[in-house]
Parts: structure tokens; sequence; C-alpha cells
């Protein structure tokens, strides 16, 4: 019986050779392999901009909060308005650039400014005290809340986002990109002063997506 | 008596199997993660960057600080970093201070490093870090830089945020043209 169990065990002594040459060969291609990651550093991108030909998601970064630009509706409005004003006008100069100056039409937070409307140009002016979207926290921004169902809707293929971001609010524009790069989503982004009025029409500067 | 000669002058190895399959495991371990750097950045590519996440939170960690920005970033060309402040420009390398005055002077600082950059724009490229309130000052930094062909990055900087600005060999070679 006895014997029957020492001739069914397995010498496993040329294996062993086999593992420790294995375990030399190892420690040798760590050694150059080790020795050329040392010399490699991490690269860190840095921004570029390109052209692109993706139809823009335009978003407004005031105080601290998020303000979406249906760019659309704001078209809608403004060639109703401008139907309207030729129609009430009827044919006076004098009174198109004079209802043009006066007439405010709001489109969701903003009131379109037609005073250059003969020029192809459309300023928006925000509404005071008109509430944007806090984005406080991009951990709890899911697909169910305002920023989130945006970028769930956008197809990144087709879309980008622009946003439009005021002095005050680096902060919610930071947060708002990273969630967008997370979706591989495309972003370009305008620096806008206080004051400085948006501006829609011909002879505008070309965006550069990053 | 024989035998027991035998059974003294052999050695048993079963014992030492596992220690030496454990190696090996290791050994594979390190290899793969020497590996993944290696393949991270195979041509071991430096670019300086002074921007290195997604976010800038002061005194918050949101777990992005360290992400990879700007997915869509340059890795290849060395940046020059044109730091916008209101009322002057800090020109990197070298840390140039560039007052809105001595932008009217021919042949400035931010011209001379402009031309040079021109010169070399297939290795090099301009990074504006704009600082709040310098919307029409970067806005007419990047006309000029466009108009130069040379291609730009854009990023919005804090105001109190510190610019760490650590040049690899390629920027040094730059800084010492200029």
């Amino acid at each position: 019986m006895a014997k029957r169990t020492r001739g069914a065990s397995v010498r496993l002594d040329s294996f062993l050779d086999i593992m420790t040459c294995l375990v030399g060969v190892l420690v040798l291609i760590i050694m150059l392999t080790g020795i050329d990651a040392a010399q490699i550093q991490v690269l860190i991108p840095t921004p570029l901009g390109h052209a692109t030909d993706r139809r823009q998601i335009i978003i407004e970064c005031r105080n601290n909060m998020l303000y979406r630009i249906a760019l659309d509706k704001i078209r809608e409005k403004a060639v109703e308005a401008l139907d309207e004003i030729s129609d009430e006008a009827g044919g006076d100069m004098i009174k198109v650039m004079q209802l043009l100056a006066e007439r405010r039409v709001r489109v969701g937070g903003y009131e379109l400014d037609l005073t250059h409307a003969l020029s192809g140009h459309v300023a928006l002016v925000p509404v005071p005290g008109e509430e944007g979207y806090a984005l406080r926290s991009i951990e709890t921004e899911t697909p169910d809340k305002w920023f989130g169902r945006i970028l769930a809707h956008l197809d990144p293929k087709e879309e980008m986002l622009t946003f439009l971001v005021r002095d005050d609010s680096y902060a919610v524009f930071k947060r708002a990109r990273a969630l967008a790069w997370q979706k591989k989503i495309e972003v370009a982004y305008e620096l806008l002063d206080a004051r400085d009025v948006i501006r829609f029409g011909p002879g505008g500067e070309l965006v550069l997506a990053q | 008596m024989a035998r027991a000669r035998r059974a003294l002058g052999q050695v048993e190895l079963i014992g030492f199997m596992p220690i030496i399959l454990m190696t090996v495991g290791c050994l594979v371990i390190l290899l793969v993660v020497n590996t993944v750097i290696i393949i991270s950045n195979p041509e071991n590519i430096r670019i300086t960057s002074v921007i290195r996440g997604a976010l800038y939170e002061p005194g918050r960690r949101t777990g992005l600080e360290t992400g990879a920005p700007f997915p869509f970033g340059n890795r290849e060309k060395e940046p020059v970093y044109f730091d916008v402040h209101p009322e002057h420009i800090v020109l990197y390398p070298g840390k140039v201070r560039v007052t809105l005055g001595d932008l009217l002077v021919p042949g400035n600082p931010l011209e001379r490093m402009l031309d040079l950059v021109e010169q070399h724009k297939d290795a090099y490229y301009v990074v504006i870090l704009a600082r709040p309130q310098t919307a029409r000052l970067t806005r007419k930094l990047r006309k000029l830089v466009q108009a130069r062909g040379i291609d730009l990055g854009f990023e919005l900087f804090e105001a109190e945020r510190e610019v760490e600005y650590k040049p690899s060999g390629r920027t040094l070679i730059l800084g010492k043209k200029e």
C-alpha cells in the first residue's frame, strides 16, 4: 500500500528548475522595464482649442448659476417680433427704429433687445432676479436634474456645450465642464465681463472647442 | 543503511514550490505595472502642465483635482503660458511680467515671445490663463495669437490660484533663446 503511494507521487524537480529560471528571466525583464518606467513622466494634457462644426448648446454661467440660452427659440421669437413691428410701422422706417428700441421680448430668463436687429444682431439682457440652476456638487448631479438632463440628452458626436462665463462664476463652470468631459462631450468657453452684453449675429468670433 | 544515506543526501524541494510560485506572481504584477507606465507615454513626451485637474476648489477635495483634465487636449506641443491679470500679463517660461503700458512699446517681451513661438509653431503653442476681469484683454490676445497662425489653448484661472510652473527641457531651450 505504501509502495503504491510512493509510485503515484510526481517528481517536481524539473518543474522547479524551470520556475527558477523563469524567476531569473522575470527579474531581468523587470529591471530593464523598471529603468525605462522610472524615466517616464505622467503626461498631463494641456488645453488646445480646435475648430468644430458641432451644434452648440449654449449655457451662461452667472451669479455662480447656470442659465440655458435657447438660441432656436430666441431666433423664432425675434423673427415674430420683427414681423409684428414691421406690420405696426406700416413701412415708416422711423417708427420701425422707435419700435425696435422700445420692444422687449421675453424668452426664458432673458429679454431680447432688438435695437440692432436691422443689422442682424440680437442682444440678450438677463431678467433681474431670475434664478438659474445652482450646480453645487458634481457627485449628486444625476440625469433627472437640470444639468444632468441636458448632458443625458446631448449627442457627443453631433453636439457640444458652449459656456459663456462671467467673472463670478468660474466655480460652477468648472463643475459643469468636468461633468461634460466625463461624458466625453466637447466644451467651448468664452469669458465675459460682468456687464458684457451677449450678442448674437454675423461677425462673431469662432469658438474653439477644447 | 544505504536507504538512510540516500534519505539524508536528498533535499525535499516541494515546500519551496509555493514560494517560487508566489514570487513569480509578484514579479508578473511588477512587470504589468511597469508596462502600463511605459504604455501611458511610450515616447516619453514631456510637456509643461500647470493645470493638473479638471476642477479647482480651494479647501475642498472633489476627487477630480487629479483626474486628467482636457480629454481632447494637447499631448505633443510644448505650451508657452500667458497668465493674464487685469493689469499685467506674466509670460512663462521666464516669469516675465509685462504691464499694459509695456504692450504699447514695439518689441516688448510679449511680442518677442510671440515671434519666437511663431518661428517654432510646430513644436510650441500658446495657452492663455484668463483671470477674472480680463475678458477684453484675453479676447485681444487670442486674436493676436491666432493672426500669427499659432495654436491656442484657453483656460479660466482663478484670481487667487498660484501658477505652479515646472518647465520641461524643451521650455528651458525656448527660455534661453528668449
